[in-house]
């Protein structure tokens, strides 16, 4: 049986899609800023709460909130799903708002956090943020106005759910690649920015940062901001290519994955970041057992594919941080204007001289 | 001095052709024998019936498994069927593990539905289920469950099938018994999902209204690892509802979480004086293994625990699946499963309904099953569905545990049943 392209390509595209803006968010707090947020599904959720709410409420007001229909059951959102349908313009407008929205209710709680992350550093940060992130995942999913609670929000439609349905998730697809491009040249530009050489040197020497003056709380706060925002804007994407919000979906493993795809790819380096989350996204797929099927290979082994899996993917980890610590790409210096302008005086002299040393790493 | 610059080594378009020459000619010579091994006019043709069956996770390892085996096993008979009769159709298996999670599970199904599968045997929870519901009836996709039961996905027009019935049953007969039994007085414990808070509604609406009874209930997170507190609070309603005779304890859960309860529930003294009850869930071997948790077994034979579960007594189908079972997996029993009788009805549905289609299509295969259903008998009984997709009745045998007269081991006894048509309960 061949591959189905048509399912295929969408669910890479949007995963990787999902992924590496996840991991760009991470990157450049982690990276750059030097604040390991472990908490990013915290961030993360809020994106999918903040959309799968107002959609589906909105949905609801739409269709006259039938009395004899459970808002939270199947039944619920399959009449949402039928408004979204029915109103093209209506989804659409909402999935806008639902990332405006959930961009800026995330980078809210970033600035939240970075409260207890001028007191704490490091190790700490780390076990605080991934605390906020389980305390929250608890108190949602036993808490229905928010999500549903157990139940969650199911009829969170894809705003293109409208079109026919072979193409709605390729469509979408592109949606979120385009949006996950357009942050990518973000996050570059903004840590080649004079703000992004204030991160790092925050990220080397916090203390030095401020004896020349840098307000480093502020800028701390900025940092988790943007990147609390930009995991905001993942996990609507997230809600809206799964059509449904279950906070008990929302769990530490989604911020690891996003530690690991930086790691993998290369601190402190976009290009990095981008290598890794398509590094991760694939790695899921060749482990998977329906994998070989793609290829009308049905191999029945004695044991279950889905017990190595996992082990698998540990390895080759380990394997690719034994050979490459520094990730696939390491952090190289910034691009600014002037070290381009030093480049280019550099290059016609024949004599080789040496390169001239960048401007530091900041 | 200067060294010898080395030329690059270059290749002759004579051997780059020889190559491609190569490359072609035994790119032939495969298909050659590929075809000269299927017999004339007999092609070989191949459906997949991919599953979406839970193997990780605490609330599936042990069970996960049998049932994933009792479907591999539907499609080899099948096939061995085709075989003997000369059909050129085969069905290959190809199974995703969904860890119990509604994100897993629609990972599993986007997978399965990337490799080209158009019919699917699980998920196997209702959260499962109501997460992949949108994505399945979207994209054509029919999903069978084996084992989910809650009332949410009880939907028409979607591309769900799910072989047992839905809780509605279960809860009557369950209330049934325990009103028939003398308990008008009944603390809950259940998992907080969908699964859990629904039957945990419809028991108690069922005693209240109909047995004019009294419930109390603890909801616990379905992920926590430590129940004490729950299993505490567990315990003062049961003091606060008297721990007399009139007084009994319903647990709703799976593997990992029942036998946490059951653990910490050995040490509360109101706790051990009552009588357990459990959804149909619980009847799970691995709450009957003494070498791994005595205590648990122990507690649950002082307690009494009794349940029900939606299966006939007796069935030759059922036999010969159990045996068939044995003989394929040497030492293993599908009766630690009783779910495993569902996926193998599951998968042979699925397969039947391909071959009623003629043609590897959801949309086909969704509108033949079922027909296919109505005529089937299978292992865990009769799988004519209702208007949404769900089988339509089912007897419930009374279980509980006791020591078997015989081996002495624990086991789960059938003593009663619980009859769809009449709503009668029966005492063996």
């Amino acid at each position: 049986m061949p591959v189905d392209l048509a399912f295929l390509l969408p669910l890479l595209g949007t995963t990787f899609g999902i992924f590496l803006i996840l991991a760009l968010s991470f990157n450049i707090e982690y990276g750059y800023a030097g604040q390991p947020n472990l908490g990013k599904v915290f961030f993360y959720s809020i994106g999918g709460y903040v959309a799968g709410a107002l959609t589906t409420h909105a949905l609801w007001a739409l269709a006259g909130s039938p009395a004899d229909v459970p808002f939270l059951e199947d039944a619920g959102g399959a009449v949402r799903f039928a408004v979204a349908r029915a109103n093209p313009a209506a989804i659409v407008g909402l999935f806008i708002a639902s990332l405006a929205l959930a961009a800026l209710v995330g980078a809210a709680f970033g600035w939240l956090t970075s409260y207890p992350a001028l007191r704490l550093r490091g190790d700490f940060l780390a076990i605080v943020l991934i605390a906020v992130g389980e305390a929250s995942r608890v108190f949602v999913l036993n808490y229905e106005p928010i999500a549903g609670g157990v139940f969650g929000l199911s009829g969170v439609p894809n705003p293109f759910a409208w079109l026919p349905p072979r193409v709605v998730d390729a469509v979408y697809a592109v949606l979120v690649l385009v949006i996950a491009f357009g942050l990518y040249v973000f996050a570059i530009r903004l840590t080649n920015s004079p703000f992004g050489r204030l991160l790092k040197s925050l990220r080397d020497d916090e203390l030095a940062s401020g004896v020349y003056g840098k307000d480093t709380p502020k800028v701390k706060a900025r940092a988790l901001m943007i990147g609390s925002g930009m995991a905001g804007i993942a996990g609507a994407l997230y809600v809206f290519y799964v059509q449904n919000v279950y906070a008990a979906d929302f769990i530490p493993i989604v911020s690891f994955l996003a530690v690991t795809m930086v790691i993998v790819g290369g601190v402190a380096n976009h290009k990095g970041t981008l290598v890794g989350a398509a590094f991760m996204t694939f790695l899921d797929l060749v482990t998977r057992p329906v994998f070989p099927t793609f290829f009308d290979i049905y191999w029945r082994p004695p044991f279950d594919m889905n017990y190595v899996r996992y082990l698998t993917i540990g390895v080759i980890i380990i394997v690719v941080l034994m050979f490459r610590p520094q990730g696939l790409l390491p952090e190289r210096p910034v691009e600014t204007s002037a070290l381009k302008v030093a480049r280019r005086r550099a290059r016609p002299s024949p004599s080789s001289n040496p390169e001239p040393e960048p401007p530091g790493r900041g | 001095m200067a060294m010898e610059e080395q030329k690059p080594r270059k290749w002759s378009p004579i051997l780059i052709v020889l190559i491609a020459l190569v490359i072609v000619l035994a790119g032939a010579l495969g298909w050659a024998l590929v075809q000269l091994a299927a017999p004339a006019g007999q092609a070989r043709v191949t459906y997949t019936i991919g599953g979406a069956i839970a193997v990780t996770g605490a609330a599936y390892q042990t069970d996960g498994p049998i049932r994933r085996d009792a479907a591999i096993l539907a499609v080899d008979q099948m096939n061995a069927q085709l075989e003997a009769a000369g059909s050129p159709v085969r069905f290959v298996w190809t199974n995703e593990n969904t860890a119990g999670t509604a994100d897993g599970a629609r990972a599993a199904f986007q997978l399965l539905a990337a490799a080209g599968v158009k019919v699917v045997v699980g998920p196997l929870s209702t959260g499962e289920v109501s997460a992949i519901r949108d994505f399945v009836t979207q994209n054509k996709i029919v999903s069978i469950s084996p084992s989910s039961t809650g009332v949410g996905p009880a939907i028409p027009n979607d591309y769900v099938f799910r072989a047992p019935p839905t809780d509605i049953p279960q809860a009557k007969a369950l209330a049934q018994l325990v009103d028939d039994l003398g308990y008008d007085e009944v603390a809950i414990i259940a998992r907080n999902d969908d699964y859990g808070r629904g039957f945990a509604d419809l028991f108690e609406s069922r005693m209240e209204t109909v047995y004019s009874g009294t419930v109390l209930r603890i909801m616990y997170a379905t992920d926590a690892t430590d129940l004490a507190t729950e299993v505490s609070q567990l315990n003062a309603n049961v003091q606060s509802l008297g721990p007399g005779a009139n007084t009994a304890v319903l647990m709703v859960a799976f593997e990992g979480d029942g036998l946490e309860i059951v653990d910490e529930a050995r040490l509360q003294a109101n706790l051990r004086g009552v009588r357990w009850f459990g959804s149909e869930s619980t009847r799970r071997s691995a709450f009957l293994n003494e070498s791994a948790v005595p205590q648990v077994v122990q507690f649950l034979l002082d307690t009494q625990f009794t349940g029900f579960f939606a299966t006939p007594p007796v069935n030759p189908v059922t036999t010969a699946f159990e045996q068939a079972y044995t003989a394929a997996y040497p030492g293993r029993d599908p009766k630690k499963s009783p779910y495993s009788y569902y996926s193998y009805d599951s998968a042979w549905l699925a397969m039947l309904s391909v071959l009623a289609a003629g043609r590897y299509d959801g949309e086909a295969i969704a509108t033949a099953l079922p027909g296919v259903a109505e005529k089937f008998i299978g292992a865990s009984g009769h799988k004519m569905l209702d208007a949404n997709g769900d089988a339509i009745f089912a007897d419930y045998t009374g279980w509980r545990v006791v020591r078997d007269a015989t081996t002495n081991a624990p086991t789960y006894q059938p003593f009663a049943l619980w009859r769809f048509a009449t709503e009668e309960l029966e005492f063996f």
